[in-house]
């Protein structure tokens, strides 16, 4: 065994008794010269070339006095892989010393200290392999129990504990830690999925059309502001063929009438905000499956000048109005014109403590609908909103604000017609789950008085009207309860073993053992035994199925994988869930290792629309996508984009469908850093300054020739990732590039050294803040590297886009002229210049991110190796190490043909030893 | 909306009807999880101290539509700080009690749906892409739950559809808004069948666990050993939840404690919204005299409140219409009538608390009581400023603590401070920055 027992040995040494050091070395070293690894070249080396700086600690922060050789401890092997590296790249010794290493003295160090690690860890990987066996994350068990169940639309993901992230990425066992909260989880996961699945077979409700005119989920109550004063561009207001119904809006004629019932519309100039934003329209989903929601409205202006703030004085029939001045920037709903321009609308999918977005359309002047087709759980209810608008945002104690979309000729609006639900719509598959948990024996309700069943989610009013939030505008709580059903069985012991044997053999990823069948059908048995029905005892067999180590973990073993858990890592790498029928069909069928079928297979995955899996997880990992909403940014600096929803979904959605476009077309990798074309809709090109894109839907656009966008440093979900909603910091932002995009690693900064603290005060940029920082030579070793592509961002700000000053907040300076999108006057005024020059490591200089990406772009394949290095850790759960490096580069070689193609790079990874053994 | 059940056997610890059964967790008995994160050896020191420790106890209340600011806060800070209208009703428990202003949790904004986010402090609860986060006393139902019979209590007055409780998927536990039906779970010994079958669906749970376990241990054999210590680490968690499975079991044994007062009568019409209040604050009184549980949530639904019925008042809109006063006067009257109502409960609950001893103190010493809105302003739905006072559980209080009215100190604070008084280990809670500033322990 080499280094947990033989290697541990310390050679401390006096300074300059070369000789001397060397002989203790060896002393202490004893005689396995083999085993000990490379203390005794290394010390001799050490002694003569490196101890000026690195004896003692003087100021090469690295002491190899103290170094021992403990290969076993990851951060020693991780240790004197960095020193071959810095001394075999020629980085060490510097080269301002004189004395240059003996040419001899230095392949004969550099060969003993690979020779060794490389042993050690061939050793390694022979014994346990690469990776470290692993349980599936969370993405990989939703997918896992949405696809063997059929239950698409079952939330799994965040019923499970977050997983630990290792190399990067939640795809590494020495991080997917096993608790008992992790357990306990599980088996509530395992459950409800299940019920989920039996709940989409039970009395499936026909497919239904329920259509909801606008006017019949809001009473005209919503027109005015009642009691409690509400602020007029909070209300709604009925519009007739793009103009304003003052007799309907004061109640003197009648909400609705027949003859105008299909043009009648309910307008509003404001967003989500608080409670009193957004259309609830009190639809709750009777069943989860696929909907088909259409939406029809239009855009309109309406003229400002309304009310600012109704009051009401005196009781009883005293009660009256009293009305304040009116305000230009308030809506005057009695005055509605056609729109001015489209409004993006977003629809959503609504339930209690949760919201998320299923779609967007846009309301042009003329009336339109918009459709999408989605999937809901049952009781999730549909909200629509004009995304764009201003939120109401009151600041204090202080109600007063201004609508920033107001001009003197008024202000945006939008009106609603109808919605449309659809659904669910006929599935051939809708039964396939419960097919698999029960065959063809078909369930009943539970009697009152009898023992067992199991309950299943039940919406008993599945249109609330009126609808519009209900008593203190909160959307109203579908009516849900639970309906207890047994599913009948003549031979129940004969059904459970039957239907267990094939649950387990499609849950499973490999054959499976008689006696695990036996295991599960004792669960059943005990349970049945109790009294506890059929349905109860069979749910209780399969959640021990879903929660054992045989269907949570990846089961690879030491050495080549065999066919199924190559399929496992295939599906897992491709579509983050367990393989299809297909798939493990070729696998049971030995073919899978035959490079012509895995190839064919990679193909079929890869073209499958479930890749796009791949895509959001692979990307909420590598580029940290998954923490979009970490931060917000400033109310104070940066309130224009307060809550601005469009522009963050089109921020996500842009880097999720440029990495699918790449991978799908095969494009060179070096799109990554610099690209002719990117993904965007009108709210994302206007961020951008990128003339000529209308609407909401997002496409592929060509850039213009001198865009400084295209690639994935100049987007601006990465721009907000990397900053902290209020500031930007060039060491933050260039440290995540360097090692996302550049792929060089540098190591956290020692802990003594103090952040800098941003100052937003406007009288020192954060560039001069640090220029003291990198005149010291053993910050500057990292800086040099990582501050460059730093500097070259600092032109973007907290969202990505464009400046040429800082923002600053002083209070002796006048703030800029404006409103924010929250309707709060900005506090913000222009401070320094940006500068976004900088100096690469090796000199060369650049003015801004175009020259930088520039010369990033001289060395592809630095690109693209990069690119596979993720996609290896991501694929495999181990990292490229040591002995792996020849491998990556291999893979990078056979993708050099294709210009370093995305997709080529995943398969030559699949074609991989890498990919191939454990 | 969906009533989330947990599954069955390892869900539940008592279900007095059927029907409750049904409904879910609807007193919140989701097993009581630790603190995953802790190595085996810490997990089970951290137990076996908080066993030993002092009980104290968490009880959490937001009144949705707050109080009117200009009779809450006082003048003044620290010890010397000028009672405001409000805390003159309080004046016998001053030193019983912290007053803060300028407080907030940050980011938490959108007006009236921020009470979600109460005790979760998590942002943006209006957005468009929200999802809640765990609440304080569902942490500490984690950590803590299995000493008491109940790891927490979820309850609501005019809110069975909005309460305080989240679990860490950010799921709701739904409250309970019938005091009748919470004092029959807390001391109404259960029929020897319902027992029985609960028992059975812990070890169901149990066995569960034994045949996965096994196949743990199976499959173990034939592992290198980086891979084995990733099954041993599954087996030792099964092992672990079976153990809490166990300790679960062993309360429904347990006789229930039995109080010395009667059922409280079972209010349903929220006009009555001062009587069910009343009624909470006793049943919370009760949980924690027994022993019973550690810690309550009490979600005060103003908003979802009508015209409030009041003996010897005349109360003439609905609570949320008042709170929307617009500085009518006669609205402000009537607002005051229900805020002062408020505070005088309020003082009620602290001598009750105070009438306890336990261990040589009163309870009201080991039973933090925070008492607040996620409105600093229901006139102006603004969430920052909130009117705060916290109360009991072993601080020292008789003081106001003063912040910033206009650029707030983080309420997520007070949460640590409130954790670590439980004897747990946090340092952070949500968007907090560290412990309370200026709250001391006792």
């Amino acid at each position: 065994m080499v280094g947990a027992v033989h290697g541990i040995h310390s050679h401390r040494r006096l300074r300059g008794g070369a000789l001397g050091a060397f002989v203790a070395a060896t002393l202490l070293s004893g005689a396995a010269a083999a085993d000990e690894g490379p203390t005794k070249v290394s010390a001799a080396f050490f002694d003569h070339y490196c101890s000026d700086c690195h004896y003692e600690d003087k100021s090469g922060g690295l002491d190899l006095s103290e170094l021992q050789y403990d290969p076993g401890n990851r951060d020693n092997f991780a240790t004197w892989v960095r020193v071959f590296d810095r001394v075999s790249a020629g980085e060490m010794p510097p080269k301002k010393r004189k004395e240059r290493p003996a040419p001899a003295d230095l392949a004969n160090f550099t060969k003993s200290v690979s020779s060794s690690l490389a042993a050690f860890e061939k050793e390694l990987t022979t014994r346990d392999g690469r990776a470290v066996q692993r349980r599936l994350n969370r993405y990989e068990y939703e997918n896992a129990l949405r696809d063997l169940l059929n239950v698409p639309w079952a939330p799994v993901k965040d019923k499970l504990p977050l997983d630990g992230e290792a190399y990067r990425f939640n795809k590494s066992g020495e991080a997917l830690d096993v608790s008992f909260v992790q357990m306990e989880r599980y088996l509530t996961a395992a459950d409800y999925a299940m019920r989920q699945a039996m709940s989409a077979a039970f009395e499936r409700p026909a497919q239904s059309v329920w259509k909801i005119y606008a006017r019949d989920a809001i009473g005209p109550r919503r027109y005015r502001p009642a009691e409690n004063g509400t602020l007029t561009d909070r209300l709604m207001f009925p519009v007739l063929d793009s103009h304003a119904q003052p007799e309907v809006r004061a109640g003197r004629a009648p909400n609705s009438s027949p003859e105008t019932r299909e043009r009648e519309a309910v307008g509003k100039v404001s967003s989500i905000f608080s409670d009193a934003g957004g259309y609830g329209w009190g639809f709750n989903a009777p069943a989860a499956g696929r909907y088909r929601i259409r939406l029809k409205g239009y855009s309109v202006w309406v003229s400002g000048g309304g009310i600012g703030r109704w009051f009401y004085e005196g009781q009883g029939a005293e009660k009256a109005p009293v009305y304040w001045l009116p305000v230009w920037h308030r809506p005057n709903a009695d005055e509605i014109w056609p729109g001015r321009n489209a409004e993006p609308i977003g629809i959503y999918a609504q339930s209690p403590g949760q919201t998320r977005p299923i779609g967007v359309m846009d309301f042009t002047p003329e009336p339109s609908v918009g459709e999408v087709e989605v999937q809901l759980a049952v009781g999730e209810s549909i909200r629509s909103d004009a995304m764009r608008l201003f939120r109401t945002r009151v600041n204090g104690s202080d109600e007063q604000y201004v609508n920033p979309l107001a001009t003197k000729e008024g202000m945006p609006g939008y009106a609603v017609q109808w919605l449309e639900v659809t659904g669910p719509l006929d599935d051939a598959q809708a039964r396939s789950g419960y097919a698999l948990l029960f065959g063809e024996l078909p369930m009943r309700r539970l009697g009152a008085d009898e023992k067992g069943g199991v309950p299943l989610e039940r919406v008993t009013s599945i249109v609330n009207t009126p609808a519009f939030g209900g008593p203190g505008g909160f959307p109203r709580a579908p009516s849900v309860n639970n309906q207890l059903v047994e599913v009948v069985s003549r031979m129940p012991r004969q059904d459970a073993e039957r239907l267990l044997r094939s649950f387990i053999q499609v849950a499973y990823r490999r054959p499976v053992d008689e006696s695990e069948v036996q295991r599960f059908l004792g669960l059943f048995q005990r349970e049945f035994d109790l009294g506890s029905g059929f349905a109860r005892s069979m749910l209780t067999a399969y959640t021990g199925v879903l929660v054992s180590p045989g269907f949570v973990f990846v089961e690879e073993r030491p050495g080549r994988l065999d066919d199924r858990a190559l399929a496992t890592r295939l599906s897992l790498f491709l579509w983050n869930s367990t393989p299809d029928a297909a798939l493990r069909a070729r696998a049971d069928r030995g073919e899978l290792h035959e490079p012509e079928v895995l190839r064919a297979e990679a193909a079929r995955l890869l073209d499958d629309a479930k890749s796009r899996r791949f895509v959001d997880a692979f990307t909420d990992y590598w580029l940290d996508l998954r923490k979009i909403d970490d931060t917000s940014p400033s109310a104070t600096i940066y309130n224009d984009y307060e809550l601005d929803e469009p522009l963050k979904l089109a921020a996500l959605d842009e880097t999720q469908l440029f990495f699918a476009e790449l991978l799908r077309a095969n494009l060179p990798a070096r799109n990554v850093v610099s690209s002719n074309f990117t993904y965007l809709n009108e709210r994302l090109a206007n961020h951008y300054g990128i003339p000529g894109v209308t609407g909401a839907k997002m496409r592929r656009v060509n850039l213009p020739r001198d865009s400084e966008r295209g690639g994935l440093m100049t987007m601006a979900s990465v721009l907000k990732i990397t900053a902290n909603g209020t500031t930007t910091s060039p060491v933050l932002r260039g440290h995540w590039i360097t090692e996302r995009i550049l792929g060089i690693e540098t190591r956290p900064p020692p802990p003594t050294v103090k952040a800098v603290e941003p100052d937003i005060r406007g009288a020192v940029t954060i560039r001069q803040q640090l220029a003291k920082h990198r005149d010291n030579p053993s910050c500057a070793a990292c800086h040099t590297k990582m501050d460059p592509p730093g500097f070259a961002l600092e032109s973007f700000d907290v969202m990505g886009a464009r400046r040429d000053r800082y923002r600053a907040v002083a209070e002796n300076v006048k703030p800029e002229p404006g409103y924010g999108l929250n309707g709060q006057a900005f506090a913000f005024h222009y401070g320094l210049p940006v500068d976004s020059a900088g100096e690469m490591p090796d000199g060369r200089t650049f003015r801004d991110i175009k020259e930088f990406k520039r010369l990033v772009m001289r060395d592809e394949q630095s690109v693209a190796r990069n690119l596979a290095r993720q996609l290896v850790a991501y694929a495999t759960g181990a990292p490229v190490r040591f002995t792996d490096r020849a491998e990556l580069e291999k893979i990078v070689e056979r993708a050099r043909a294709r210009q370093y193609g995305v997709r080529t790079l995943v398969e030559e990874i699949i074609r991989s030893e890498l990919f191939q053994t454990k | 909306m969906k009533k989330e059940l947990h599954a069955p056997y390892v869900a539940t610890r008592q279900a007095v009807s059927r029907r409750r059964f049904l409904r879910g967790v609807g007193v919140a008995m989701s097993l009581p999880l630790l603190d995953a994160m802790l190595p085996r050896s810490a997990r089970a020191a951290t137990a076996a101290a908080t066993r030993d420790a002092t009980p104290r106890r968490m009880l959490g209340i937001c009144n949705n539509l707050g109080l009117r600011p200009d009779l809450f806060f006082p003048t003044g800070t620290g010890r010397d700080y000028v009672a405001s209208p409000y805390l003159e009703l309080l004046a016998a428990h001053r030193n019983d009690f912290t007053v803060m202003s300028g407080v907030s949790h940050p980011n938490v904004d959108g007006g009236h749906p921020a009470d979600i986010s109460f005790l979760t402090a998590a942002p943006h609860p209006a957005s468009s892409s929200f999802r809640n986060t765990i609440s304080l006393d569902q942490y500490i139902a984690e950590r803590i739950g299995t000493l008491t019979r109940f790891p927490s209590l979820t309850l609501a007055v005019n809110g069975a559809a909005r309460g305080l409780s989240w679990t860490g998927a950010g799921v709701a536990i739904p409250p309970e808004e019938r005091a009748a039906d919470v004092f029959n779970q807390l001391f109404l010994q259960g029929t020897p069948e319902q027992v029985e079958a609960q028992i059975r669906r812990l070890d169901t749970g149990r066995s569960i666990l034994d045949a996965v376990a096994d196949q743990a241990k199976a499959l173990e054999r034939d592992v290198g050993s980086r891979d084995r210590s990733r099954l041993e680490q599954y087996f030792a968690s099964v092992r672990d939840l079976e153990h809490r499975l166990q300790e679960s079991r062993e309360w429904e044994r347990k006789p229930k404690p039995v109080v010395n007062v009667s059922a409280p009568a079972d209010l349903t019409n929220p006009a009555q919204y001062m009587d069910k209040l009343k009624a909470m604050y006793d049943l919370a009184r009760l949980s924690f005299e027994t022993d019973s549980t550690r810690a309550i949530t009490l979600m005060l639904n103003s908003v979802g409140t009508p015209v409030v019925t009041l003996t010897g008042e005349t109360i003439t809109d609905s609570y949320h219409n008042l709170s929307h006063h617009g500085k009518a006067e006669e609205k402000l009257a009537q607002l005051k009538v229900l805020d002062q109502f408020h505070m005088k409960l309020l003082a009620q609950l602290f001598t009750d608390l105070k009438a306890v001893s336990e261990g040589g103190e009163t309870l009201l010493d080991r039973t933090m009581i925070l008492y607040g809105s996620n409105l600093g302003d229901a006139n102006a739905h603004s969430t920052i400023n909130l009117p705060t006072l916290f109360a009991g559980g072993g601080f020292q209080h008789g003081q106001h603590l003063a912040f910033d009215r206009a650029q707030n100190y983080p309420l997520p604070n007070l949460f640590v401070s409130m954790l670590q008084r439980m004897g747990l280990e946090a340092e952070r809670f949500a968007s907090s920055t560290g412990p309370m500033r200026g709250l001391e322990m006792t």
